[in-house]
C-alpha cells in the first residue's frame, strides 16, 4: 500500500494507522491520548490530519492508513484545529504550569525546583537551576527586591518562603568551591559581542551573551570591575570581595575578556566597537543626555531611545539596557534587562530576527478559592518563616535552608517540562482564555501516601491511567468516574489513591501525558527501610557538616570548603518545628 | 495530606441527611442470589446494578464490592459503569421517588417549574433532593415518552399527565391516599367466552395510562364483573391519539364501533349499560339500585355519560385519522399486543414464513432496496445496504440488535411501537436475521420504558413457546434467539458504537469507525443494527411488495414515516404519515393546528440532534433531504410544534443544557464545547449576554462540530445553530435584555392590571406570599418576593395578570 503524507509517499506493507505511517516516513503528528503499546482511545483529538481526497479531518491515532490516502498533517485548517481543541482543553484546566514565584521573578527563575534541590540536598542540580536563568545571584540576591516573596503563595497563609535567601544560599555555596558549576555554554558561534561597562548590568550580559557561544569582551572605565555594584549605593558590608571576584572568576571560565581602563570615547568609540564587534551591548549606568550626546548615541529629553522589543538603540547592532535605559532601576531589573539585550544582540549577531527572549505557554489558574490555600499548605511544613539573627549578612546555613525549604508548597506543576497539553499549547499558539468557562473549577490535589500525585483538574480524560492500570493487574486502579463534562479519572470503587495505585504509580504517570498524575516526592517506598530515609527538612548532624557544608553535593566532607559559613549550633535546630 | 476522596462529589450533601440510611447493614446474600440468577460476565453488570438498585434503590457501596468480590467484573467497570448512567444512584434516596419528566414537550408545557414546585411543597432543603421526613425524593427525567400529555411526572410506578403547579399539592395528596394507577398487565384477563357479544377496547401503554387510562381500564373490569356484562375487556395497542385519551372503543360483534374519548372512571358504567344489557333484569335492577346507592355513599358527581359519547368526537377522530397511512402502525387500536394469537390473526408472521421458507435472502435485500426504506433512527441510511454489509462480513458468528434506545426527549414512536406492536418488530428481527445469517440477537430498550420492556419479553416468551423464535423457527431450521437488555439511561447509547458498548456491559462511549458494526461490531463480531421502527415496516413491504411501499412518499423517502406529535398542538400523539406530506398539514390537518387561538412558531425536529422549521417554512415536506436542506433533520420522529409564546434561545438553551448532560465525556469537542455554549446560552436567557456571544456561540459550534466522533457531538450545535439562523433577532434582544416571547423567567415580571376584581385567588395561590392579600381592592405583586412561578396568573379569573418586560424602554 502507498500513501502520500505531507508530499511524502509512504509504503506500508501491514495494515496500521495513519499516525503510525506518518512515523515511517518521519512525521510526526501530535497526539495526547494515545501511547504506543496501548489502545487507541480517539477522545483528545490533537491528532487530526487532513484526507485530502475526502475533504475530511480524521483523527490520526485511529484512522487506518488506506492505500491512495493523500493526508496534510500540517496545514492551516489542522493547525486551526488542533488549536482550537487545546484552548477547549485549556478553558477546563485548573492548575498552573510554573509557580507564582517564577512568573514574577523578572529572570524567570525556576525557584520551587531549587528547592527541592536543596532540601534534597542535591546542590549541583541546584545551581544549575538557578544558573539556568539568573545571572550573578549572589550579588543579585544581596540586594534583590524579591517579588518572588511577595507573590508567592504561601504569603496568603502566612509569609512567603525565603526565596532570596535560598537563592544566595546555593549560589554562595557554588562560588566558594574551588570551581563553581560551568553552564551549558551553546558551541562557538565565531561571533563577538561587546559590552560596555561592568556594573550588574554589563556583568549579567557578559553572562548572558556568553552562553550563546559568542566571544564576549567587557571594557570598563575604571581600572576594578563591577561599577557601581563597587560604590555605596550597594551596602558593601554585604558585598565580601569574595562574592564580585567568584562571579568574574566564573565569567572568566566562560571565556569572557575583560578589558579595563576603557572609556567609550576615549579608548573606544562606537564608531570602533561596531567595527570590530557583530553587536555591542551598553551597560553604562545612569548617564547624562549630553554625555549620550557627544558619545554618538541617540537620545531624547527623556534619555536613551532604545526599541522595547529589541532592546537595540538608534544606531544598528548596538543594544542598550540598564540604568543607562532608565536610571534608579532596581537591581532585578538591570539584570532582566541585560537578559533581554544580550538575547536580542546575540540573535542580531547571528543574523537572526530578533524575537527577545521566547516565553513558553504558562498556564495561570489565577486567584485562589476559598480552601484551596489549605491544599497548598497541607503539602508543606506548617512552621513560621525561618529569620535567624543577622541573615541579611550571613544568609542561611544549610540546616536552616533546608528546613525554610521545607515551607515551599510546590506550587508549580511538577509535568511543567514534559506536560504535553502544554508543549502543544506552545506549538500551535492556544491561547487560554479562548473559551473561558463562567467558573473555574476547583483545585484538587490529592496525596495520600501514594506513589503518585493526582490532580483531577489537569485530566484531560485520556484514560492511559486506566488502560494502564487495567493491563497491568492493578486490583483497583483507575477508571472513569460520571460522564458528561463532570467526567473525571478516579481510583474503583472509591478507594483512596495508594489503593489504587499499589502497583503502577510510576507507569501510569509516565503514561500520563499532563500533570494530572505525577511522581510523589514526599512518597517513601514501602521497602525502603525506615533508617535509610531522610525526612525532608529535619536532618542534621556534626558528619554533616555546618552552614554552607559542600559535602551536601554528595561528595563527604573533606574539601577543606566545608564550614565556610555560618555556623547553627544543633540545638537551635532541635528547636524548628518539623513535621 | 490533602483532601481525602479524590473527587469532592457536588451532591454530597444529601448523602450526609442519609447516614443513617447509608450506614443501615445490607445483606449481601441477596447480592450473591442476584449473581447466580444473573450471571457473574461482564455484560451482567448492568442487570447486576439495575437488580441490586431495586433491593435498595440505590447501589450500597459494600453491594458493589460484593459484586466485584464475587464476579469476573473488575472494580473499574463496576466504578465506571454505574457512574455513567443516570439510572444509577451512589446516594440512599426517600421512599418514594417522583420523576419529573423535562422532555421537550413538557419543557415547553412548563415543565421547568414542577421540579421546583415540589420541593417547596416538600420542604426539601436548597441543594438537597429528599424530603426530610425521607418520604420523597426529586429527580428529573430526561423524557418519560408521554409526550402529548405534557407535563408530566412519574411517582414510583404511576404517571401523572398534564401536571400543573397548581395540581402539585393535590397530585401529592392523590399520591399518599395511595392512588394505585399502576401501568402495566398486572393481571391476566380471562380468556374470551363464547357468550360475549362484543368488546370494549382499552389502550393502557404508558402515556394513556398518565392520562387516565388505567383507572378507566379497573373500572371496566369491575364493572364487567359486577353486572356480569357478556362483553371482554380488552387491551389494545394505542392508536396514539393521544389527546383525547383515555379512549375506549366499544365494539359490539357485527354492528358498529363507538369510541369514546377523555373518559372518566364514573362515566363507565353510563356507557358500558348503553351498549350491553346484563344477564338478567333482576341483575340489572340490582346493579341500578347498588350504583345509585354508590353515588350517593361516595358523593360523586357524575356527568352523564352522553357527554362523552362522542359523535361529534368521531369526526374529529377521522380528521386525525384522515391523512394517516399505517404500515408500521397497522390495525393500531385493534391489535392486542400482549398475545400472539391475536397477531396471528392479523397477518401476523405471514412475512416471516414467506422469508423463511425459502425467499433467497438476496432477493429480500433486493426488495429493501427497491422499496426504498430507509433507517428510522435519523440517519436515513438505506436498509438494503446495511444488509447487505452485515451478510457479506464473513463469520460464524453474527449479531441482530435492535436499537430501542429512544432518547430524543420529545418522541415516543419506539415506546409506542414497542408497546403496541412488539411482535412486528420480533417479526422484523427475524427476517433481518435469517438475511444477514446471525442467530442470536438483542433488544436494547431505554430505562424509562418499563411497559415496553414488559411487552416485549412476553412478547418474545410467547414466541418462543409457540416456535416463532428460538431453534428450529416454525421448523425452518432457521434459529434466532433475542434477548432484551435494559437501558440504564444514556441518551448516547442510541449511537450504536456506545449501544454495543452498553451491551457488553460498559460505559456508553461511542469509538471510532471503521471499523463499522458491519464489519466488527458486538464483541467484534460482524452486527446489524436498526431501527424499532426499521424493524417493524419490514413485515408490511414483505407482505405488500416493495413496489407498493415505493409507490409512497418522495423521490428520495419512501414509505411512511411514524411522528410523534406533541407541544402546541390540538391533537397529538403518534402519528404516522406518508413521506412528503408537508409539516403544515400535518400541524394544521393531523394536528388540529395551535391551540388557543396562537400562532404556529416554528416545529422542532429531530430533537437534541435536529433544528427547527420555522413557520414561514412549514410547507416544507417530509423527506431526508428537503427537512436537512432547512437545516432540521428528520431524526427519529420527534415533532414539538411551538406557538408565539415560546422563545427560541430558551430552546436553544434548553437542548444544549439536555446535550451537556447526555454529552459522554469522551471527545474533547463535545464534553467542553457543550459546556461552553451552554454557559452563554444560559448567560443570554439569565440576561447577562455579553457582546460577542453569539459570534463565540457559533464558532463553538463550528468546532464542536468537527471535532466530535460521534453523533451526538456532531449534531449537538445543530438546535443552537438553527434557533440562531431563523431567529437571530431573538438572541440579539437577549444580549440587550429582553425576551420578546416574554418567556425567560430574569427578563420579565409579573404585573397585575385595573381587571383586577379583588378576589384574592392570586394571593392564597401565591407559594411565596408576594401578593399581600387585599380583598375587594387592586392587588399587587411584591416583585422581589416573586419567583415567576406563573400560578397567580393560571389561576386569576379574569386575566388580570400578565408577563411585562423586566427591562423598561
Amino acid at each position: 500500500m502507498k500513501l502520500t503524507i505531507d508530499n511524502i509517499e509512504v509504503e506500508i506493507d501491514e495494515p496500521m494507522t495513519i499516525f503510525h505511517a506518518a512515523q515511517k516516513a518521519g512525521i510526526d503528528i501530535p497526539v495526547m491520548c494515545y501511547k504506543e503499546g496501548y489502545d487507541y482511545f480517539t477522545s483528545c483529538m490533537i491528532c487530526v490530519v487532513k484526507d485530502m481526497k475526502t475533504g475530511k479531518t480524521v483523527p490520526g491515532c485511529s484512522a487506518q492508513a488506506l492505500d491512495g490516502m493523500v493526508i496534510e498533517t500540517q496545514c492551516e485548517e489542522i493547525r486551526e484545529a488542533r488549536k482550537s481543541t487545546l484552548e477547549l482543553l485549556l478553558s477546563e484546566h485548573v492548575g498552573d504550569c510554573e509557580a507564582p514565584c517564577q512568573r514574577l521573578c523578572a529572570v524567570h527563575s525556576e525557584i520551587p525546583k531549587m528547592i527541592r534541590e536543596i532540601k534534597e540536598e542535591q546542590f549541583e542540580d541546584a545551581i544549575a537551576t538557578v544558573r539556568a536563568d539568573m545571572a550573578i545571584p549572589s550579588i543579585l540576591e544581596r540586594f534583590c527586591n524579591a517579588p518572588c516573596e511577595k507573590g508567592c503563595r504561601r504569603a496568603q497563609y502566612d509569609e512567603g518562603v525565603s526565596i532570596r535567601h535560598l537563592t544566595r544560599y546555593i549560589s554562595d555555596w557554588d562560588l566558594k568551591r574551588e570551581t563553581p558549576y560551568l553552564p551549558p555554554m551553546r558551541e562557538s558561534t565565531g561571533k563577538k559581542i561587546a559590552i560596555v561597562g561592568s556594573g550588574s548590568t554589563g556583568l549579567a550580559a557578559a553572562f548572558y551573551a556568553a552562553r550563546e557561544g559568542h566571544a564576549i569582551t567587557v571594557f570598563e572605565k575604571q581600572d576594578r570591575f563591577g561599577g557601581r555594584l563597587l560604590t555605596d549605593d550597594f551596602d558593601q558590608s554585604l558585598m565580601e570581595d569574595w562574592v564580585i571576584e567568584g562571579e568574574l572568576r566564573l565569567l572568566g571560565l566562560m571565556g569572557v575578556e575583560f578589558k579595563s581602563g576603557q572609556t567609550l570615547g576615549e579608548q573606544i568609540t562606537l564608531d570602533s566597537l561596531t567595527r570590530d564587534f557583530d553587536a555591542v551591548i551598553l551597560a553604562l549606568g545612569p548617564t547624562g543626555n549630553d554625555v549620550l550626546e557627544t558619545l554618538g548615541i541617540p537620545a531624547t529629553d527623556k534619555g536613551i531611545k532604545i526599541n522595547p522589543k529589541t532592546a537595540m538603540t538608534g544606531v544598528k547592532g548596538v543594544f542598550a539596557a540598564g540604568n543607562l535605559v532608565k536610571s534608579g532601576m532596581p537591581i532585578l531589573k538591570s539584570v532582566q534587562a541585560a537578559k533581554d539585550a544580550a538575547t536580542c544582540a546575540s540573535q542580531f549577531a547571528n543574523g537572526e530576527e530578533i524575537s527577545g527572549i521566547y516565553e513558553m505557554y504558562n498556564h495561570m489558574m489565577g486567584r485562589l478559592q476559598e480552601g484551596e490555600i489549605d491544599i497548598f499548605v497541607s503539602g508543606a511544613d506548617p512552621i513560621p518563616r525561618l529569620k535567624p539573627e543577622n541573615l541579611e549578612v550571613e544568609g542561611y546555613n544549610l540546616a536552616d535552608a533546608k528546613v525554610e525549604g521545607g515551607r515551599c508548597m510546590h506550587c508549580d506543576c511538577r509535568a511543567s517540562h514534559n506536560c504535553k497539553l502544554r508543549i502543544y499549547s506552545d506549538e500551535y499558539g492556544a491561547k487560554q482564555n479562548e473559551f473561558k468557562g463562567e467558573q473555574r473549577a476547583k483545585y484538587v490535589h490529592v496525596n495520600q501516601d501514594a506513589g503518585a500525585v493526582f490532580e483531577s483538574g489537569k485530566c484531560i480524560k485520556c484514560g492511559l491511567c486506566v488502560q494502564v492500570t487495567n493491563a497491568n493487574g492493578e486490583p483497583y486502579g483507575f477508571t472513569f468516574v460520571g460522564r458528561g463534562f463532570d467526567v473525571t479519572a478516579g481510583v474503583s470503587l472509591d478507594k483512596t489513591l495508594a489503593e489504587g495505585l499499589e502497583q503502577v504509580a510510576d507507569l501510569v504517570v509516565e503514561a500520563c501525558p499532563t500533570g494530572a498524575l505525577s511522581h510523589n516526592e514526599k512518597y517513601v517506598p514501602a521497602y525502603v527501610p525506615e533508617d535509610q530515609y531522610q525526612h525532608v527538612g529535619a536532618e542534621w548532624s556534626p558528619e554533616h557538616g555546618q552552614g554552607t557544608g559542600c559535602c551536601g553535593g554528595g561528595g563527604g566532607c573533606g574539601d577543606g570548603e566545608c564550614g565556610g559559613g555560618a555556623a547553627s549550633p544543633p540545638a537551635e535546630l532541635a528547636e524548628a518545628p518539623s513535621k | 495530606m490533602s483532601a481525602d476522596t479524590l473527587t469532592a462529589p457536588p451532591d454530597s450533601v444529601p448523602a450526609k441527611t442519609h447516614a443513617s440510611l447509608a450506614d443501615a447493614e445490607i445483606d449481601l446474600s441477596l447480592v450473591d442470589g442476584m449473581v447466580s440468577r444473573i450471571g457473574k460476565r461482564s455484560q451482567d453488570l448492568i442487570p447486576l446494578l439495575q437488580a441490586i438498585q431495586k433491593q435498595w434503590n440505590w447501589l450500597p457501596p459494600a453491594a458493589l464490592e460484593r459484586l466485584a468480590e464475587i464476579t469476573e467484573i473488575t472494580p473499574d467497570a463496576i466504578t465506571g459503569v454505574s457512574t455513567f448512567y443516570h439510572q444509577f444512584r451512589h446516594h440512599p434516596v426517600g421512599k418514594h421517588i417522583i420523576k419529573t419528566c423535562v422532555g421537550t414537550a413538557c419543557h415547553v408545557r412548563g415543565a421547568s417549574i414542577l421540579d421546583e414546585t415540589f420541593h417547596s411543597h416538600l420542604k426539601i432543603p436548597k441543594g438537597e433532593h429528599t424530603s426530610p421526613d425521607n418520604e420523597f425524593t426529586c429527580e428529573e427525567v430526561a423524557c418519560l415518552g408521554c409526550c402529548m400529555l405534557a407535563p408530566v411526572v412519574q411517582i414510583d410506578d404511576t404517571i401523572y399527565g398534564e401536571v400543573g403547579v397548581v395540581g402539585v399539592p393535590g397530585l401529592l395528596s392523590d399520591f399518599r391516599a395511595s392512588e394505585k394507577a399502576k401501568a402495566g398487565d398486572v393481571e391476566e384477563d380471562a380468556e374470551p367466552d363464547a357468550n360475549v357479544v362484543g368488546e370494549v377496547r382499552i389502550c393502557v401503554c404508558s402515556s394513556c395510562t398518565a392520562g387516565g387510562a388505567f383507572k378507566v381500564y379497573e373500572e371496566l373490569i369491575k364493572v364487567v364483573d359486577d353486572m356480569r356484562l357478556p362483553v371482554r375487556v380488552k387491551k389494545v395497542g394505542c392508536k396514539g391519539a393521544s389527546f383525547e385519551t383515555p379512549l375506549i372503543e366499544v365494539s359490539v360483534y357485527n354492528q358498529a364501533r363507538h369510541r369514546y374519548g377523555m373518559v372518566k372512571p364514573t362515566d363507565v358504567r353510563g356507557i358500558l349499560l348503553k351498549h350491553f344489557r346484563p344477564a338478567s333484569w333482576l341483575r340489572r335492577m340490582g346493579a341500578t339500585a347498588f350504583h345509585l346507592l354508590e353515588t350517593m355513599l361516595t358523593d360523586e358527581d357524575w356527568d352523564p355519560p352522553t357527554r362523552f359519547s362522542k359523535d361529534v368526537r368521531q369526526t374529529v377522530d377521522e380528521r386525525f385519522e384522515g391523512p394517516q397511512i399505517r404500515c408500521v402502525t397497522e390495525h393500531a387500536g385493534v391489535l392486542d399486543p400482549r398475545r400472539i394469537d391475536d397477531y396471528l390473526a392479523h397477518d401476523g408472521f405471514v412475512a416471516m414464513e414467506k422469508c423463511l421458507r425459502g425467499l433467497d435472502p438476496e432477493f429480500i435485500i433486493q426488495e429493501m432496496l427497491d422499496s426504498g426504506l430507509r433507517g428510522r433512527g435519523g440517519a436515513g441510511f438505506p436498509t438494503g445496504m446495511k444488509w447487505r454489509f452485515a451478510r457479506g462480513a464473513e463469520n460464524d458468528v453474527k449479531y441482530v440488535i435492535c436499537n430501542g434506545d429512544e432518547g430524543d426527549p420529545g418522541a415516543f414512536m419506539d415506546r409506542m411501537i414497542l408497546e403496541s406492536f412488539p411482535f412486528r418488530v420480533i417479526e422484523g428481527m427475524v427476517i433481518a436475521a435469517y438475511v444477514i445469517g446471525a442467530d442470536k440477537g438483542f433488544l436494547y430498550i431505554r430505562a424509562e420504558y418499563p411497559l415496553a420492556t414488559e411487552r416485549i419479553r412476553n412478547a418474545i416468551a410467547q414466541c418462543e413457546e409457540r416456535g416463532y423464535l428460538g431453534k428450529d423457527i416454525m421448523g425452518t431450521g432457521k434459529n434466532l434467539h433475542l434477548e432484551v437488555v435494559e437501558g440504564a439511561g444514556a441518551f448516547v447509547c442510541g449511537e450504536e458504537t456506545a449501544l454495543m458498548s452498553a451491551i457488553e456491559g460498559g460505559r456508553g462511549m461511542p469509538r471510532f469507525r471503521p471499523p463499522f458494526p458491519a464489519q466488527a461490531g458486538l464483541w467484534g463480531k460482524p452486527t446489524l443494527i436498526n431501527n424499532v421502527e426499521t424493524f417493524a415496516t419490514i413485515s408490511w413491504i414483505i407482505r405488500n411488495g416493495a413496489q407498493k411501499f415505493a409507490a409512497v412518499g418522495t423521490e428520495k423517502s419512501k414509505g411512511t414515516k411514524t411522528f410523534a406529535l406533541a407541544g402546541k398542538v390540538n391533537r397529538g400523539g403518534l402519528i404516522e404519515v406518508p413521506m412528503g406530506m408537508t409539516i403544515r398539514q400535518i400541524v394544521e390537518e393531523v394536528g388540529g393546528g395551535i391551540p388557543n387561538g396562537k400562532k404556529l412558531k416554528a416545529v422542532l425536529m429531530g430533537g437534541p440532534s435536529g433544528g427547527c422549521v420555522p413557520e414561514h417554512l412549514a410547507d416544507t415536506p417530509v423527506d431526508f433531504e428537503e427537512i436537512s436542506k432547512v437545516g432540521a433533520i428528520m431524526g427519529s420522529g420527534g415533532m414539538v410544534v411551538l406557538d408565539e409564546t415560546d422563545c427560541m434561545v430558551d430552546i436553544a438553551n434548553y437542548f444544549m443544557r439536555f446535550l451537556q448532560d447526555e454529552s459522554c465525556g469522551k471527545c474533547t469537542h463535545c464534553r467542553v464545547g457543550t459546556k461552553r455554549m451552554g454557559e452563554i446560552l444560559a448567560r443570554l436567557c439569565a440576561g447577562q449576554g455579553r457582546k460577542g456571544d453569539l459570534e463565540k456561540l457559533e464558532a463553538l459550534a463550528a468546532i464542536t462540530k468537527s471535532g466530535s466522533l460521534c453523533g451526538l457531538g456532531v449534531t449537538a450545535p445543530n438546535p443552537v445553530l438553527s434557533c440562531m439562523r431563523y431567529f437571530r433577532d431573538e438572541f440579539e434582544a437577549h444580549i440587550a435584555g429582553k425576551c420578546p416571547a416574554k418567556k425567560c423567567v430574569s427578563l420579565v415580571r409579573y404585573d397585575i392590571n385595573d381587571e383586577c376584581i379583588g378576589c384574592t385567588r392570586c394571593s392564597q395561590y401565591c407559594p411565596t406570599d408576594a401578593i399581600p392579600m387585599n380583598p375587594y381592592h387592586h392587588h399587587v405583586i411584591q416583585d422581589p418576593l416573586c419567583t415567576r412561578c406563573d400560578i397567580c396568573l393560571q389561576v386569576c379569573p379574569v386575566d388580570a395578570i400578565h408577563v411585562v418586560d423586566l427591562k423598561e424602554d
